[in-house]
């Protein structure tokens, strides 16, 4: 019972850390832009399936990471100095360009990649399985939920520690203001989507090495990534976090004894705050 | 401006019109084929085209004298997108025929659809048993299996030969693996087994199935765990239940497309020797077999699956069933019966015929294990035959029509709370050793 407890809390922290990068990309994006980007589920899905690539053909996983999490970050760059750059303040042109995105990325990956579920083949000496407690666990899960712990913490120092961050900050706080303060809004905006881009990379990476990427998964990663920022107030880190937990443990939790209404369940909380409190756990007032 | 619009109008109209003509060209028939080509089940809507196009090509697209063509839709394994894209084959395209489906709610909801539009609904790889029985009409030719039809024979074999008694189930939510559990469930009581405790999880939108895992109970004796799902999803299962060194403690037996191709190359090693049941099995060595293979891999550059053969199959049926009418389509009910006539002993996955009542495959069914080839590739290999295998297996038609359709609760879990009479069969099947 008591090994049971403990694996079914391990998964959900697992859980978490994946929720936690996929999430914080979102949310600063929204936060700062304002932009809802609806091909975050693609970009996580075509990171991934980069990834895949490089580890098929060079073995190594490390290499995988950097290459997929960097190419979708260029992407993401690209996408916003091009395209999402022209259609801005627009919330409808926004909204459908990012969806565009979205089925774009999902044809051309079924096109390369097929329609068989991939994943990522992990080194043994990254997954080694960790004796803890009286129980046995997959190593990977400790590194990612290590990661993910890396990853929050990084994205605080650079937020709340860095000119660079405060510049985010006042951009997400009053754009106008800062924009007539002297800070260049147009390059913060850049940096914040590659850097979210960056981030749901990342997340593809890491989501395809423990799970698995076949067509589709775009959208349920879609779906999650905004039950996670609704749930925890749209542009808040500290809100991420806390949903991301909230949403790992009533996953597990839900599968455990209540399986057939495991995905149902992830949206009660979301529901719930948006009846009493619509800005979300942590978010501001709009 | 006003001019222009008229212009284009016109030529709009004019080249409708000129569209229409073509439809209804003479030399031409049309084949609809709605499939998931994308979702979790992607790779099964990929095989069954594969397959398909394979039996067009060989024919070279022409049955008669006529040209075949064939409108592919996708529905994204969504069922009400299903009966859209059926909606649009049959009221914009004209079809003949109405093939593809891959799955069990998808076949149910566009056949439901198709119930009084008089033309021939084939459903390949789409295998609730209702759809040749409960909900059957007579424009519906199925060539392939139902759900129960291989879980029957496996669950039997599992309780009767190797004396399990206990089986804790875990399956994706949907009508097919209902279906594929209870034939299981029937099977494996009727050998004796006493217990199948069952667990239903979304389909798809699970991706972390490590918490049902732990949830499995080790020290209540099961017999096997069995993994009731198929696609991406039993990639993830397989491979979690392995890392969490549950493979250990509990053996893992699949229902029929768990450990199918190509999904069993994604999963890990340790795998080998977990049993499932299916009517196609890898290491066929008949002429028929090794032809398609090779036709296969020729042409796709991969081995070939239950979902492909089923498609290739089907199709070739279709074909047949064309030409014996002699490439006239017209008459709906007389080009059903030239199908159910078709000569399938030369099938590729073994001899087929047609229960001329349900229209429903009677067919080998091979229990099948999961080996390694010397290439260390995973595929499953052949262990035992049942010959002759139909819907309703060895029970009597009108006592099993006589049950509640398969759902999640039914049937129910334990051997006590299932009908007696349901324990008892008219026939026994015989297990032949793979390969005889």
């Amino acid at each position: 019972m008591y090994t049971k407890f403990l694996i079914l809390i391990l998964n959900g922290l697992t859980q978490a850390a994946i929720f936690f990068v996929l999430g914080s990309g979102l949310t600063l994006a929204f936060g700062l832009m304002r932009v809802m980007n609806l091909s975050h589920g693609a970009f996580y899905l075509l990171g991934g399936y980069i990834g895949y690539s490089v580890v098929h053909a060079t073995h190594n996983w490390p290499l995988a990471l950097v290459a997929g999490s960097l190419s979708i970050a260029l992407l993401g760059f690209l996408f916003e100095r091009t395209m999402l750059v022209r259609v801005r303040g627009g919330d409808l042109p926004e909204t459908l360009l990012t969806i565009a995105l979205s089925m774009i990325i999902a044809d051309v990956s079924l096109a390369i990649w097929g329609g068989h579920p991939l994943t990522l083949n992990l080194p043994a000496y990254l997954n080694p399985p960790i004796r803890i407690l009286g129980i046995t666990y997959p190593g990977f899960r400790f590194i990612l939920m290590g990661l993910s712990v890396l990853i929050a913490f990084s994205l605080w120092l650079i937020l709340y520690r860095t000119k660079l961050g405060a510049s985010v900050r006042a951009g997400v706080d009053d754009r106008e203001t800062a924009s007539a303060l002297g800070v260049n809004v147009d390059k913060i905006y850049s940096f914040v989507f590659a850097l979210s881009a960056l981030l749901v990379g990342v997340a593809g990476v890491l989501g395809g090495s423990y799970l698995q990427l076949s067509p589709g998964s775009d959208t349920t990663i879609l779906t999650y990534s905004l039950v996670i920022i609704i749930l925890g107030g749209m542009g808040s880190l500290l809100g991420t976090v806390v949903s991301s937990l909230i949403l790992g443990q009533l996953l597990s939790f839900g599968l455990a004894y209540a399986p057939q209404y495991s995905y149902f369940l992830i949206f009660v909380p979301m529901g719930v705050v948006l009846a009493i409190r619509p800005q979300g756990l942590f978010g501001r007032q709009v | 401006m006003r001019s222009l619009i008229k212009k284009l109008s016109v030529s709009l109209a004019a080249s409708l019109v000129i569209l229409t003509n073509v439809q209804a060209a003479d030399d031409q028939l049309k084949v609809g084929f709605i499939s998931a080509f994308t979702g979790v089940f992607s790779s099964f809507g990929q095989q069954q085209k594969e397959g398909a196009v394979l039996a067009l090509e060989e024919a070279n697209y022409t049955v008669a004298g006529k040209k075949v063509d064939v409108v592919y839709e996708d529905d994204q394994l969504d069922n009400e997108q299903a009966v859209t894209k059926a909606k649009k084959l049959v009221v914009q395209d004209k079809i003949d025929i109405l093939t593809g489906l891959v799955s069990g709610d998808e076949g149910l909801s566009v056949g439901d659809y198709m119930k009084d539009k008089n033309i021939p609904v084939i459903p390949m790889y789409s295998a609730s048993e209702d759809m040749t029985m409960r909900a059957f009409y007579p424009m519906i030719v199925r060539a392939t299996w139902t759900g129960a039809q291989s879980m029957d024979v496996f669950g039997y074999w599992l309780a009767k030969v190797k004396g399990w008694k206990k089986i804790y189930a875990i399956g994706q939510d949907y009508s097919y693996p209902y279906n594929q559990g209870g034939g299981f469930k029937r099977g494996f009581f009727r050998g004796g087994g006493t217990e199948v405790t069952t667990v239903w999880h979304p389909v798809g939108t699970t991706s972390d199935f490590s918490s049902i895992i732990a949830s499995i109970p080790t020290d209540q004796s099961y017999n096997a765990v069995l993994y009731n799902g198929s696609g991406g999803d039993a990639v993830n299962f397989v491979k979690q239940y392995v890392e969490l060194g549950m493979l250990k403690k509990i053996p893992l037996i699949g229902q029929s497309n768990t450990f199918e191709k190509p999904d069993v190359e994604s999963m890990p090693e340790d795998v080998v020797g977990s049993l499932s049941p299916h009517h196609t099995a890898d290491d066929l060595a008949t002429p028929a077999w090794t032809k398609f293979k090779n036709a296969y891999q020729k042409r796709w550059g991969h081995d070939p699956s239950a979902a492909s053969e089923f498609a290739y199959s089907s199709m070739r049926l279709i074909l047949r069933a064309i030409e014996a009418r002699k490439g006239d389509v017209s008459d709906k009910a007389a080009l059903v019966t030239a199908m159910t006539h078709v000569d399938m002993s030369d099938d590729p996955r073994g001899p087929v015929s047609l229960d001329p009542q349900f229209h429903s495959a009677i067919e080998n069914v091979y229990i099948r294990e999961v080996a390694k080839d010397d290439k260390g590739q995973l595929y499953n290999k052949g262990l035992w035959t049942v010959k002759n295998v139909g819907q309703f297996g060895p029970y009597d038609p009108q006592l099993y029509l006589k049950q509640p359709s398969d759902s999640g609760s039914y049937p129910p879990d334990q051997r006590s709370a299932l009908p007696p009479d349901m324990l008892q069969a008219g026939s026994e099947y015989q297990y032949v050793p793979f390969g005889q």
